[in-house]
C-alpha cells in the first residue's frame, strides 16, 4: 500500500521534471526500507562502481568526444565528405546525414547535433532545392544518428551496464549502423532526383585538398576500430589513446582549441555529462541488483511467457514498449531498464550483443518519435517550426527506419557477424 | 540574496577547478598505464584503482555541477506545456524533494564511510580519502537543490535546459 502510493507520487514527480536519478534513489530507499535492509547498502553497491575496470572510458572517450566536436573537425570531415559523396543525386543530404552521425558518436546523442550542426546543414539543403519538409525531417533525425558508432556515450554506457566487453559492441554496431546510414541515404538520392535539387560536380583535386586538411581526423575511427578489431588494445586504452590524440591534433597540430582556455573549459562541459551519468549508474546499482535478487525479471518473464512464449514475439513486445520508454528519456533508460531485461531475454535464448545493438537502435528511434520526443523540440525551436509540422516531417523518416529496426531485430546475423569473424563472443 | 550568489559561485568556481585537476591526473594515469604497456611491456599495480577511484571523484563533481546547470537527466517534455509561473513552482517541489533525497544518500555514505575508518588501500591511502567524495558530494547537492529553490527563475526553470544553449557560430 505504502509502496503503491510512493510508486504513484514519484512517478508523477518524475513526469514533472523530477532528475530521474532522485527518483531512482527514492525507490532504492524506500524499497531497502520496507525490506529492512539497512539504506547504506545503496551507497555499498555504488562504490563497487570502482570495481567496473571498463569504467574509465566514460569519462575519456566522451572528453574525446567532445574535443573533436568542439574544434573546427566537424567542418573538416564535412567538406571531405561533401567532396566525396556531393556530386551524387542527393549528395548534401548524403553529406548532412554522415556529418550529423559523426559529430552525434562524438557528443553522445544528446540532441545537441540539431543544435550545433542544424544551423549550418538546414539552410544548405534547402538551397540546393530539397524539399523543405525533407530537410526538416532529416534534421529532426540525424539528431540521434550515429549511436551505435564509437565512442558515443550510449554504446559505452550499455556495455559497462549489460557487462559486455566494450570491444564486442563496438564492433557489433558497425554494421547495422552503417546500414541506417546507406537507408536514409538511398532514400534521400530518391528525393534528390525527384526534386532535381542541384549536385556539386565531383573533383578530384577537391577530394585530395579536403583530404589533407582531413588528414589527422580521418584515421581515428580507423584507430580506434581497427585498434579493437585487431587486438592491439583494448576499448579501455583506445579511449586514453583518443583522449591524448584529440588534444594533441586540435590543439597542438590544427592549433583549433587553445591549451588554456578551451581544454578546461571542455572538461568541465563534457565531465558535467559524464557526472549525471555516473550518479545515475550509482544509485541505480543497488536498486537493480535488489530487483535482480528478488527474482523481478524471471516474475515478469513468467507473466509475459504465459501469453508469448516465443523468441520473436518478446522482441516485437520488447521493442514497443521500449519505443515508449525511450522516447522520454535514454539514458535513465540503459541504466535501470538493461539490467532487468538482460536475464529475461537470456531466458529467450536472445544474444547479449544483438540485445544490445537492437536497444540502442531502439534509443536511436526513440529520440525521434512525436509527440513528446527531444529532437522534435529541438528541431521546432531551432528551425521556428510549428511541432505538427515537425511531426509530420518525420514520418517518412521514421517509417524507415523502423524498418530498419525489425530488421536488426529479426535477423540478428546483421549485428553479429563481425563479431563472430573476430572471434569475439 | 547576494550572499547566496556568491557562495553559489565560490563552490563552482572551487569544484570546477578540483573538477579539471583530478581529470588531468586521470587522464595522464591512463595514458601513462598504456605507454608503459607498449613501450616496456610493464606497468603501475596502483594506477589502475587509482584511475578508477578518480572517475568516481570527477564524476561526483561533474553531478555537483550538474545540479547547478540542471543537466541531470530529466522527463521534461510535460512540464513545457506548462504556464511558466506554474512551472517555476514544480521546479520548486521538485528541488526540495531532491535535497531530501540526496541528504538521505549522504547520511547513508557517512555510515559506509564510517565503518570504513582506518582501512587503508593501495599505496596505503586511507580508504575514507578516497570515498570521502560521496558524501560530500551528496550533501553538496543537497545544498544546490535548496539554493535551487530561492535562486533559479526565468531561463533557469525553462522547459529543457538544451534550449537555452547559447548557439555556436
Amino acid at each position: 500500500m505504502v509502496l503503491t502510493i510512493a510508486g504513484i507520487v514519484l512517478i508523477l514527480l518524475g513526469l514533472l521534471g523530477m532528475p530521474i536519478f532522485a527518483i531512482v534513489a527514492a525507490v532504492a530507499l524506500l524499497a531497502f526500507h520496507l525490506a529492512g535492509i539497512d539504506t547504506a547498502a545503496i551507497i555499498v553497491e555504488l562504490f563497487r562502481l570502482g570495481e567496473f575496470p571498463g569504467l574509465i572510458a566514460i569519462p575519456l572517450f566522451t572528453f574525446a568526444g567532445h574535443v573533436l566536436a568542439d574544434s573546427k573537425a566537424p567542418t573538416r570531415l564535412m567538406n571531405f565528405i561533401q567532396a566525396l559523396f556531393g556530386w551524387l543525386p542527393g549528395g548534401m543530404a548524403i553529406v548532412a546525414i554522415f556529418t550529423t552521425a559523426l559529430f552525434t558518436a562524438f557528443t553522445g546523442a544528446s540532441g545537441i547535433t540539431i543544435i550545433a550542426l542544424g544551423g549550418l546543414l538546414y539552410p544548405s539543403l534547402l538551397r540546393f532545392g530539397y524539399p523543405e519538409k525533407f530537410s526538416l525531417g532529416l534534421m529532426t533525425t540525424s539528431g540521434s544518428l550515429g549511436l551505435l558508432f564509437p565512442p558515443s556515450l550510449p554504446i559505452i554506457l550499455y556495455a559497462l551496464v549489460a557487462k559486455i566487453n566494450l570491444n564486442t559492441l563496438f564492433v557489433a554496431g558497425i554494421i547495422p549502423g552503417t546500414l541506417l546510414l546507406v537507408i536514409l541515404s538511398a532514400y534521400s538520392v530518391r528525393v534528390g532526383i525527384a526534386a532535381k535539387v542541384q549536385r556539386i560536380p565531383f573533383s578530384f583535386g577537391n577530394v585530395l585538398t579536403t583530404l589533407k586538411e582531413a588528414a589527422f581526423e580521418i584515421p581515428l575511427p580507423l584507430i580506434i576500430l581497427g585498434g579493437i578489431y585487431g587486438g592491439i588494445f583494448t576499448a579501455t586504452e583506445a579511449a586514453s589513446i583518443t583522449a591524448i590524440y584529440a588534444i594533441i591534433v586540435e590543439v597542438f597540430i590544427r592549433k583549433d582549441l587553445r591549451l588554456f582556455a578551451d581544454i578546461p573549459r571542455i572538461i568541465r562541459q563534457s565531465m558535467v555529462l559524464v557526472g549525471a551519468v555516473i550518479l545515475m549508474l550509482g544509485v541505480a546499482m543497488g536498486l537493480t541488483n535488489y530487483l535482480v535478487d528478488q527474482e523481478i525479471p524471471g516474475k515478469i518473464f513468467d507473466f509475459i511467457n504465459t501469453y508469448v512464449n516465443n523468441k520473436y514475439g518478446f522482441l516485437l513486445i520488447f521493442n514497443a514498449i521500449l519505443l515508449g520508454i525511450n522516447t522520454l528519456e535514454v539514458f535513465s533508460s540503459i541504466i535501470v531498464i538493461v539490467p532487468i531485461i538482460m536475464p529475461i531475454a537470456a531466458r529467450y535464448e536472445i544474444d547479449p550483443v544483438h540485445l544490445g545493438i537492437m536497444f540502442l537502435m531502439n534509443l536511436e528511434i526513440g529520440y525521434m518519435i512525436p509527440p513528446l520526443s527531444l529532437n522534435c523540440f529541438l528541431a521546432s525551436s531551432r528551425f521556428k517550426k510549428p511541432l505538427p509540422e515537425v511531426f509530420r516531417a518525420v514520418v517518412p523518416f521514421l517509417v524507415l527506419l523502423l524498418a530498419a529496426l525489425l530488421l536488426i531485430t529479426f535477423v540478428p546475423e546483421i549485428s553479429l557477424v563481425l563479431t563472430r569473424m573476430a572471434g569475439m563472443e | 540574496m547576494n550572499l547566496l550568489r556568491l557562495f553559489d559561485n565560490a563552490l563552482s568556481k572551487v569544484v570546477s577547478v578540483a573538477l579539471v585537476t583530478l581529470f588531468l591526473l586521470m587522464l595522464g594515469l591512463a595514458a601513462m598505464q598504456v605507454l608503459l604497456r607498449y613501450f616496456f611491456g610493464t606497468g603501475v599495480l596502483w594506477a589502475d584503482p587509482a584511475a578508477r577511484n578518480l572517475v568516481i571523484w570527477v564524476g561526483f563533481l561533474g553531478a555537483i555541477i550538474a545540479t547547478k546547470e540542471r543537466q541531470h537527466f530529466e522527463i521534461d517534455v510535460l512540464t513545457r506545456f506548462l504556464r511558466p509561473a506554474f512551472r517555476i513552482w514544480i521546479r520548486r517541489l521538485t528541488n526540495l524533494c531532491c535535497a531530501v533525497i540526496c541528504y538521505l544518500l549522504g547520511q547513508a555514505a557517512i555510515s559506509v564511510v564510517e565503518l570504513d575508518m582506518g582501512s587503508k588501500t593501495f599505496l596505503d591511502i586511507p580508504s575514507v580519502a578516497l570515498e570521502v567524495i560521496v558524501p560530500v558530494g551528496f550533501f553538496l547537492m543537497a545544498v544546490r537543490f535548496i539554493m535551487a529553490i530561492f535562486m533559479d527563475t526565468g531561463a533557469a526553470v525553462g522547459a529543457s535546459p538544451l534550449e537555452y544553449v547559447k548557439e555556436p557560430e
